[in-house]
């Protein structure tokens, strides 16, 4: 049974919101050694995932502005996200706070990596636009170096 | 509590005989939402419920689309109710087709909604309102010194998630759910897994209702003519005529012969009102004032136990009310597995197009929720009426706001205005719902 979940948040027919479910799709060849799930954000779902792992993978994609890359990986132990509209998912609750509330529940993993990738298109769609495939595809590249991943997949 | 946030988004301006609150956003509703009151010499002189959120358009979305669309179409209306649309859709459909499901399908139906009505009801009790009563900002907050039982809410919600998950197929937006029953049905031991995970839940249900009923309630009494769905045998989720604490008892097809919507100005959501009457309220406290008699019994207990109201008619104690419906919903969730033995049957019935029009009402978690298509001989949608619970509330909302001031207005502004937008709460609007709709009447010159 693995300890290690990678998470892929997000809405597969809003464009570029779509960005964490391709990454999912990307990785299913590993998926016997890694836990992979696609999810919309639900929030208790998100902070049992969070409780019930070791290491746990968000990828999500974000609005984009001038300060974020194409992406970035926030390490959630030792930085904060602040998202500046909160009113982006059913009922207004964002992955931060989820992530906020496990954190006064005591409920963080050991491990607790979020990749952010920038999107522009969130409109209805079911296609990625070409700069946030790109991404995509260099999370993924980012995803199977790390190194719990790595280690993972050399024992299974 | 916290102020700093509520001074950025609310302009209270005073004078010597007037005053006038505004909150630009509401905080802890879904959708986009400002609530604008304005008093003179003592008075209540107006009062705007004003929904910004941006329409959506389904109805005219649904126009052209087959039949066999509107479950999938409607249930993206909403990631927190959308059993309640599906729910709505097909019950329109088959009244449209002549079609009759067979009791058991009609059980798995309502297993569906208890799953809904549980996350939807905890989510919005623990992560929405409790705030409100506890003096946190929110439920991040709240977490701090309530942590047992937030986490034992959290798996309240989970339970209900995966009732959905098993029967719809996933959490949100389920894909299980067709007009004549559902594409496939589970096996019994997936059923048998969940039922153990349910008693728990219940366990943790039945703690919510002792918690949020200790907790202290502002006054207001509200004379509503409450509307719901009644059924003479079962508290009504799905099935029955709408009726109303003032004597209305009709079938779901006269609705629109007494129920109509218009456009307010400052509001993107239609209002409804009874024709001839006015507002009317909908929603958990509506039914359970119409239909508490038949709630399970080990629920009346507990209602008895906590020396609860067979009527309930202060807006605030709503949150006890969806208490009590989180803690029935789990009794008959659990009733209706321990008689599953249904995975062998079929999972739906024959279904023909046919051209007709067809009408559909089922209790959605914020309360009832119309449906009305007219289809052609292809089974093509020619016309779609939706009628959300939050859009029928949007009048109340306002009139528990305008009394709610005026029996205030000692009350000093800041605590005045948390107190508004917590009577707001107390109807868990869904306002992204209400907004489905907006007639547009172009005037070329």
């Amino acid at each position: 049974m693995t300890d290690i979940i990678i998470v892929g948040i997000g809405n597969r027919y809003r464009g570029d919101d779509g960005a964490g479910w391709a990454v999912i799709d990307k990785l299913i060849v590993i998926s016997k050694a890694i836990k992979l799930v696609r999810q919309q954000g639900d929030i208790a779902e998100l902070i049992d995932i969070f409780a019930n792992y070791k290491s746990v993978y968000l990828v999500d994609a974000c609005l984009s502005n001038a300060h974020i890359e194409s992406w970035k990986r926030i390490d959630l132990n030792k930085q904060t996200v602040i998202e500046e509209n909160l009113q982006t998912s059913t009922h207004g609750f964002s992955v931060s706070q989820a992530i906020s509330l496990a954190k006064n529940l005591n409920r963080l993993p050991d491990n607790f990596i979020l990749y952010m990738i920038s999107g522009d298109n969130y409109n209805i769609s079911d296609q990625l636009s070409p700069p946030v495939a790109g991404s995509v595809a260099q999370v993924v590249k980012a995803l199977l170096n790390e190194e719990d991943i790595k280690a993972c997949m050399n024992k299974a | 509590m916290s102020n700093n946030d509520n001074v950025k988004k609310l302009n209270v301006k005073s004078g010597m005989k007037s005053r006038t609150i505004q909150v630009d956003h509401l905080a802890r509703v879904e959708g986009a939402g400002s609530v604008y009151i304005k008093t003179k010499d003592n008075k209540v002189e107006d009062v705007k419920l004003k929904i910004f959120e941006h329409p959506r358009f389904f109805e005219a979305l649904l126009k052209g689309r087959e039949m066999w669309e509107a479950p999938d179409i409607t249930a993206r209306i909403c990631g927190i109710c959308p059993v309640a649309y599906q729910m709505s859709s097909v019950h329109a459909m088959e009244n449209a087709l002549g079609v009759s499901i067979p009791d058991y399908l009609h059980q798995l139906r309502r297993l569906l909604y208890c799953g809904e009505w549980i996350e939807s009801h905890t989510l919005h009790l623990y992560l929405l309102h409790a705030p409100d009563f506890l003096g946190f900002q929110d439920a991040i907050e709240m977490s701090k010194d309530h942590k047992e039982i937030l986490q034992k809410g959290l798996q309240l919600k989970k339970a209900g998630n995966e009732i959905i998950h098993l029967l719809g197929g996933r959490e949100i937006h389920p894909i299980n759910v067709k007009i004549g029953g559902f594409y496939k049905l589970p096996a019994k031991a997936q059923f048998l897994e969940l039922a153990e995970k349910l008693k728990t839940a219940r366990d943790y249900a039945y703690e919510t209702v002792k918690w949020v009923s200790a907790f202290d309630f502002p006054s207001l009494e509200r004379p509503y003519e409450c509307v719901a769905l009644s059924h003479p045998d079962e508290y009504a989720m799905s099935v029955g005529r709408i009726a109303s604490t003032s004597g209305l008892n009709i079938e779901i097809k006269d609705y629109d012969t007494h129920f109509e919507e218009h456009q307010v100005p400052y509001s993107t959501a239609l209002q409804s009102i009874i024709k001839g009457r006015g507002s009317y309220l909908a929603g958990p406290m509506a039914r359970y004032n119409i239909n508490h008699k038949h709630l399970s019994k080990p629920v009346q207990e507990t209602i008895k136990e906590i020396g609860f109201e067979p009527i309930c008619r202060n807006p605030f104690r709503s949150i006890i009310v969806r208490a009590i419906e989180i803690l029935y919903a789990c009794d008959e969730a659990l009733r209706i597995i321990a008689a599953y033995d249904w995975e062998k049957r079929p999972a739906s019935v024959n279904v023909e197009k046919k051209k007709a029009t067809g009408y559909g009402a089922t209790e959605a978690p914020r309360g009832l929720l119309y449906h009305r298509y007219t289809l052609n001989e292809k089974g093509v949608i020619e016309h779609a009426k939706i009628v959300p619970p939050t859009s029928q509330n949007q009048k109340s909302i306002e009139e528990d706001l305008h009394d709610f001031v005026s029996q205030n207005m000692s009350m000093p502004d800041q605590e005045l205005v948390w107190k508004c937008e917590q009577a707001i709460r107390n109807y868990d609007p869904c306002i992204s719902c209400s907004a489905h709709f907006l007639k547009i009447v172009r005037i070329d010159d």
